[in-house]
């Protein structure tokens, strides 16, 4: 009887601790197999054969279609400079420059994959051709649900959210890894209750 | 008492890794949710689809502004030929295995005279090739495939409405055929 119990026991600890530990490591945005700069990471495995386990899971739990390496690299950040979750009842500003690529888009996106409603008279999302820059190339993004001055992404709605920017034909997937990669900083500038 | 709950939390701590293991090795493989089962579900072998807003809702994190386009291959069957003409705006595309590995991938900048031409084919039919060597498949790419089954996406930048007609005009041209060398 005691022998049985210390059975169950040791599935139980094994079940939840097992799962619960593989579960983390491939919901966590700073997860295994992820490389990060500020609160940004990106999966520069993904787009190769020599995917890790854990990064191949976590393309298959996500439900979503990687971008291969000479396409480009998608960076992910679900909380700001503070290191607090991005909500949509606040507004942020996302200000510096990105890593050099053909081009790049950022959109907002809700936590099951699909991209945030913008209030009326906005978009959710931005591209690189149509941005406004400082002389200095550098740029300041707008993030928030009241219309803004300059670049705005617009997001309304309430919970948590994420930013994702891709460069497509960045030479940032194949370099040596000799110069970091400079992101812009997610600043948060105010919250609506 | 306290040696025995040790023991018995140490054999579950076992477990628990050997649990977590095969938790992420199967993933893979028994997901349901995955970009290439939303694919699968959606169209005939050889057949390119675009995926509309609606299609491309089960798939997550998609780009707006890019338009997206696939067809799977089998290659037990034959090899796959994806071709396409040379377009203003820029695109990418990838080779995909069924359980969503990127095989291959490539941007208009790497092409061949900024055209897209993949052929995909397996071990069997590229030592075929060689012998052949066909000259119709001279400017083309050729991935050899250790999955027999797999499908290509390619992606077309659409940033604002005034691209779509070029863009609907690229992705309706395109051609995935089955290729067999004779």
């Amino acid at each position: 009887m005691r022998s049985i119990f210390n059975l169950l026991f040791i599935f139980l600890i094994g079940l939840g601790v097992g799962s619960a530990t593989a579960w983390y490591s491939i919901q966590k945005s700073h997860g295994l197999g992820a490389i990060n700069i500020g609160q940004w990471s990106a999966w520069p495995f993904v787009g190769g054969s020599a995917v890790d386990p854990y990064t191949g899971a976590k393309v298959v739990a996500d439900g979503s279609l990687p971008l291969g390496a000479a396409e480009g690299l998608a960076f992910e950040a679900v909380k700001d400079e503070e290191g607090t979750l991005l909500r949509l009842e606040c507004s942020y500003r996302l200000e510096g420059i990105t890593p050099p690529a053909k081009l790049w888009t950022l959109v907002a996106y809700t936590p099951d994959g699909a991209a945030v409603t913008p209030s009326p008279g906005g978009t959710s999302a931005k591209y690189s051709g149509n941005l406004m820059r400082f002389p200095d190339a550098s740029f300041v993004i707008n993030i928030g649900r009241s219309p803004m001055a300059g670049n705005w992404i617009s997001i309304q709605g309430t919970g948590n959210f994420k930013l994702v920017l891709r460069l497509y034909d960045t030479p940032v997937t194949s370099s040596s890894g000799l110069i970091e990669p400079v992101m812009p900083k997610i600043l948060q500038t105010g919250c609506e209750s | 008492m306290t040696k025995r709950a040790t023991y018995i939390i140490i054999c579950g701590l076992v477990l628990a890794g050997i649990i977590h293991i095969m938790i992420i090795l199967l993933i893979p493989t028994f997901g349901t949710k995955d970009a290439s089962d939303q694919l699968s579900q959606n169209n005939e072998v050889w057949d390119f689809v675009t995926l509309s807003s609606e299609g491309a809702a089960n798939i997550a994190d998609v780009d707006p502004f890019f338009e997206i386009g696939a067809c799977r291959f089998d290659l037990n069957i034959d090899s796959l030929l994806i071709t396409g003409p040379e377009t203003d705006a820029f695109w990418s595309a990838s080779v995909f295995t069924e359980d969503g590995k990127i095989l291959y991938s490539m941007n208009k900048r790497t092409a061949i005279e900024g055209k897209l031409s993949i052929l995909v084919v397996n071990a069997i039919q590229m030592s075929n090739l060689r012998e052949i060597q066909p000259e119709e498949i001279e400017t083309s790419i050729l991935i050899e495939s250790r999955n027999n089954k797999g499908f290509v996406v390619l992606r077309v930048l659409s940033p604002d409405e005034s691209w779509k007609p070029g863009v609907d005009a690229f992705l309706g041209s395109i051609q995935c055929n089955r290729y067999a060398a004779n």
